[in-house]
């Protein structure tokens, strides 16, 4: 320990003589470890985050599959059975989405995200009440169900934490309910179920017992001890062939189940195939600072040849020098990593208010963290000591064996490098160089696939367009069909005349997102898809002039018109790809289809093609659905997204929208309000801030690199001065002392594109799975990425030999 | 220390040293036979290149013979581990080099401090030893100074506190006064001279017969072969 602390002291003291030196390093380690530790804390809160229950492990998913769906939900009937009869779960409970009013008084009615849970719920998350109670098992029956359970941080901001609440009654839509408990704020992780604020007992009808359809139950459970997640599979597996074969007029025929753990299921593949491209990009800054360091190690020890001698000679062991070396990096890299962390702590911070002041307004919801925790603390300490290594070690072994005769004979406080070392300076080149060409070239495949996505064309306008989502209110007079009609009409036409407004519409849906689910479709007259294979539409619904209003197009037939409501024949309109998926060779206007249960039932009429629409949030956008559209009164909507087309700026109308639609309806609920525009950028949001990320690194790369590059050349020419002075003193002209300077220097440039270039080729054919729009050769990429990179390199080349050709020869000379 | 001289401190026999550089051999010693006995004060002396230093450096395991046997204390140590040779180094020999080599970061009690924290030795010792050899050499007065605060005289009084700070067996010193005027150079050596005086086993490498005469004997050395050994004058008287 005594060494130690004086390795450290005299660690300390070089830094403190040497301030530039420590300057340039501490700087070069807190960017890159700062970059590094940011670019964690997202992905760790994006894939890697912990749930917050006890052996998150034994958490288990239970999905529906089909030969077309992997990720479906249960019905009840299926859900009870695998309940009862599995041998594999402590417990298992199932859940369903709904959204909730919430009347207080004196205030307009709210819409709150909840959920429906059976009454075990949380017993099986292992989770308890902050304060009250879970629900008890009963309260999963109907009639006595009327009880709610609120997040901590919805109780504390829109209840003002009052205890006293818990054991009074609320109003949530039609419904008096008492608030029996509050659950602890750690369950609403963003990337779990969103911002819950309000759960309920699902209440299961005696009747449902043995319903085998609508699917609408999500299902987890707790494994028993010692059970796999493959037995566990086993287990239901044979259960669910087993109801399949007790059920065969149902879908469960073809059906089977997929198991994935709770924190699992809460990923998807695109986005983690995102984190970890981002993360090894920021690798690549990584490694490419540390080659800077490890240069700068490198011509710092050629300097400390002497002292090093001099501790050998007086008895230290290679082991006592490498330890003095290391400590040294290590109180680098710790400065370094102080200083890390306070930037990604402010990036990182900085990013979710960003994420979020584009969220709250859209979604109502403030959720996105990324938090600086022990994780991310404990990657950041595992990153710094592999940075102490990467740069420290080489130039350490390499310090720590002087040779002690000839440093201490001559004496001096330099040592010109050896050629071991200037072969590894070199190679560091060679590495700094191809490390950066596959970070340009991977920023560069990355950011143009991002702006593809961005620039793909959805099928529909969005400017001048204002979105808004509203909600009939739970009421007695509204239980009646034509009664929810006839307001929502009136509201339409109240808008169409409100001034600065063009035209208005209703959906349910908005375009610009994945449909919300898939349903099985026959086509009369045509028989039912062999087994295995199935026909599956998207099926939405819009009102007359909806597709005008967002400037899509009716190519064939006709759109919807006030006439086709609920007492008219049915009709649909098919997007384009489901007219060319399903009847390829002819129109399929006039054809009739179903998305009825077997027996067929509904058939409608196709009576329009209209043209296709992208989401751009999917990662594929080219990847076009099959989607059915229905005419909104031929629905009984109680809910349902309003549209404007308008004149002037959208959102400059959005108090008099409001004013209308409280002068019609005050207890319509009213919210998420905002232009299409608006919607557009908080769907793609990570779009624009990858590309931002990616440019950053791209350029912090390059800059490192240059200066790398520009390091190894000038120590190089600083070591040739007195040879630059014989050559010049014998008569060489200048111009060819620099083009020999610059061509010597370029060397190991050349050397570094070519591994860089094969590395770039590896990078494009493993990444193309997350990249849109991006060929097997990119080439525009690759020379930008080449001429960006040598024209930066010659750059650092040129600087130092310039200088070193002005010198005058006898001052050359002298540098001996 | 006590003199001893009836024990062979170092014994080397038939030494040869090799230089390969490049496909180009330099024989830098060959059949060197050389004994140093304990409380002896032995000088090297001989032209420069005649590998008076090389035969310093083996002398103190610095360097590996490439021929040959090197006995220290009785105990052949040419075969050695790079870690063994640091720490008989560390424990059995002490270096005064021409250049001072001080290391120009450290105060002069640092600098004096530190062969022996490479032994594990406790805080209260080393202060100990570092101010007896401070002391010894009269630069008590400065340990908290850097070298550059010191003058060439001063700071070889400081190497030699270092390298007598570690109590080893033998002092070895390469040129000590090659890079001090003639008056701090007579200091040095009166210094070493004491030290001798005291039981302090020294071998000095010098090309000045000025101060080779100082020493017990010398041993004259030309191109890399033992050509003569003669007791020194101030060593009869």
């Amino acid at each position: 320990m005594n060494t130690l602390g004086q390795d450290l002291r005299f660690a300390l003291r070089l830094l403190v003589k040497n301030p530039v030196f420590a300057g340039v390093v501490v700087i070069t380690l807190a960017l890159c470890i700062g970059l590094n530790t940011a670019i964690f804390s997202i992905v760790n809160a994006m894939i890697y985050f912990t749930l917050p229950f006890p052996n998150p492990d034994r958490l288990i998913r239970i999905y529906r599959t089909s030969p077309h769906a992997q990720d479906w939900p249960h019905a009840v009937g299926d859900y009870l059975d695998f309940q009862e009869q599995n041998q594999v779960f402590e417990q298992m409970a199932a859940f369903t989405f709904d959204s909730p009013s919430l009347m207080l008084p004196n205030h307009l009615a709210e819409s709150l995200q909840g959920m429906r849970v059976s009454a075990n719920f949380f017993d099986l998350l292992g989770m308890t009440p902050r304060w009250g109670r879970a629900f008890y098992a009963d309260e999963n029956q109907p009639g006595k169900s009327l009880v709610v359970m609120l997040r901590e941080g919805f109780w504390r901001c829109r209840l003002g934490g009052d205890t006293n609440l818990l054991g009074r009654t609320l109003r949530l839509g039609t419904n008096t309910v008492t608030l029996v408990g509050i659950v602890p704020e750690r369950i609403a992780h963003f990337r779990m179920w969103g911002e819950i604020d309000v759960w309920r007992p699902l209440t299961i009808q005696p009747a449902d017992r043995e319903r085998r359809d609508p699917r609408f139950l999500h299902v987890l459970g707790r494994l028993k001890s010692g059970v796999s997640v493959a037995q566990a599979h086993a287990n239901l597996s044979a259960l669910a062939t087993r109801i399949a074969e007790e059920h065969p007029n149902s879908f469960n025929a073809r059906e089977n189940v997929r198991l994935k753990t709770l924190r699992a299921s809460f990923s998807n593949s695109v986005d983690t195939a995102r984190c970890h491209l981002m993360l090894a990009i920021a690798g690549c800054v990584l490694l490419i600072g540390c080659v800077n360091v490890a240069n700068l190690q490198l011509a710092r020890a050629a300097h400390r040849t002497r002292e090093m001698s001099i501790r050998a000679a007086l008895g230290a062991t290679r082991s006592h020098l490498l330890r003095q070396l290391l400590t040294e990096s290590a109180v680098l890299v710790g400065l370094g990593l102080g200083g890390g962390l306070l930037l990604a702590s402010w990036g990182v911070d900085g990013l979710g208010r960003f994420i979020n002041a584009h969220l709250v307004q859209i979604q109502n919801a403030n959720f996105v963290h990324f938090d600086m925790d022990g994780d991310v603390l404990a990657y950041s300490v595992a990153l710094a000591v592999l940075t102490a290594l990467l740069f420290g070690l080489v130039p350490a072994l390499r310090a720590s064996r002087p040779d002690v005769h000839q440093a201490l004979k001559e004496g001096g406080t330099t040592a010109s490098a050896s050629h071991a070392v200037r072969r590894l300076r070199g190679w560091l080149v060679v590495s700094e160089v191809a490390v950066t060409l596959v970070l340009l070239v991977g920023c560069g495949l990355f950011g143009q696939s991002i702006i593809n996505l961005l620039r793909v064309d959805p099928g529909f306008q969005t400017d001048h367009r204002l979105a808004m989502s509203l909600r009939l209110p739970s009421q007695e007079k509204y239980v009646d069909a034509a009664a929810r009609e006839s307001v929502l009409r009136q509201l339409l036409a109240r808008m169409q005349t409100l001034p600065g407004v063009r035209d208005a519409g209703f959906a349910p849906d908005l375009p610009l997102w994945e449909p919300g689910g898939s349903r099985f479709f026959q086509i009369q007259g045509r028989p039912p898809p062999p087994p295995g294979q199935t026909m599956l539409t998207y099926p939405e619904t819009v009102s007359p002039g909806f597709f005008h209003l967002l400037g899509m197009s009716v190519q064939r037939g006709r759109d919807f018109t006030d006439q086709d409501t609920a007492s008219a024949s049915p009709v649909v309109i098919i997007n384009e790809t489901m007219a060319r998926t399903f009847w390829p060779h002819q129109s399929p206007l006039g054809q009739r289809i179903s998305t009825g249960h077997s027996p067929p039932r509904d058939w409608a009429e196709i009576v329009g093609v209209v043209n296709d629409v992208k989401t751009l949030s999917s990662s594929r956008p080219d990847q076009v659905l099959a989607r059915s559209y229905k005419p909104f009164w031929q629905t009984s909507a109680d809910r349902s997204w309003l549209v404007l087309h308008t004149a002037v700026e959208p959102e400059s109308l959005v108090e008099a929208v409001r004013r209308t639609v409280a002068e019609l309806e005050p207890d319509m609920l009213f919210n998420r309000v905002a232009s299409l525009e608006r919607f557009i950028v908080a769907e793609s949001l990570e779009l624009p801030i990858i590309v931002w990320l990616l440019a950053s690194f791209a350029l912090l790369g390059l800059l490192l690199a240059a200066l790398g590059v520009y390091g190894v050349i000038a120590y190089a020419v600083s070591q040739r001065t007195h040879e630059i002075g014989i050559r010049l003193a014998v008569g060489a002209p200048r111009g060819t002392v620099l083009r020999l300077l610059l061509r010597q220097g370029m060397r190991p440039v050349w050397v570094g594109l070519a591994v860089g270039l094969a590395g770039s080729y590896v990078l494009m054919q493993t990444s193309r799975a997350v990249l849109y729009g991006i060929p097997v050769w990119d080439i525009p990429t690759l020379t930008v990425a080449i001429v960006v990179l040598v024209m930066a390199a010659a750059l650092a080349c040129y600087l130092p030999a310039r200088r070193a050709t002005r010198i005058e020869p006898m001052q050359a000379l002298r540098c001996e | 220390m006590t003199p001893d001289t009836n024990h062979v401190l170092i014994r080397l026999e038939n030494i040869g040293k090799v230089f390969t550089t490049d496909e180009v051999e330099t024989h830098a010693l060959s059949g060197v036979h050389l004994e140093i006995r304990t409380g002896e004060y032995v000088s090297i002396a001989g032209p420069s290149g005649c590998g008076k230093s090389t035969l310093l450096s083996i002398i103190g395991l610095l360097e590996s013979p490439s021929a040959g046997e090197y006995r220290l204390k009785g105990e052949p140590v040419t075969a050695l581990a790079h870690a063994q040779r640091a720490r008989i180094r560390n424990r059995e020999v002490g270096f005064i080099f021409q250049s001072f080599n001080l290391i120009g970061d450290l105060t002069v009690f640092e600098n004096v401090e530190l062969p022996l924290t490479y032994r594990g030795l406790s805080t209260a010792e080393r202060k100990q030893r570092v101010n007896d050899a401070l002391e010894q050499v009269g630069m008590a007065h400065r340990t908290q100074h850097y070298p550059s605060q010191l003058s060439g005289g001063q700071q070889q009084r400081v190497a030699v506190a270092r390298a007598l700070a570690g109590k080893p067996a033998i002092l070895l010193a390469d040129e000590p006064t090659g890079n001090l005027d003639s008056r701090n150079g007579e200091a040095v050596m009166e210094l070493l001279r004491d030290l001798h005086r005291g039981g302090a086993t020294i071998c000095m490498v010098t090309h000045d017969p000025r101060f080779a005469r100082h020493a017990d004997r010398t041993v004259q050395l030309f191109d890399g072969r033992v050509v003569e050994e003669s007791i020194t004058a101030v060593a009869e008287a």
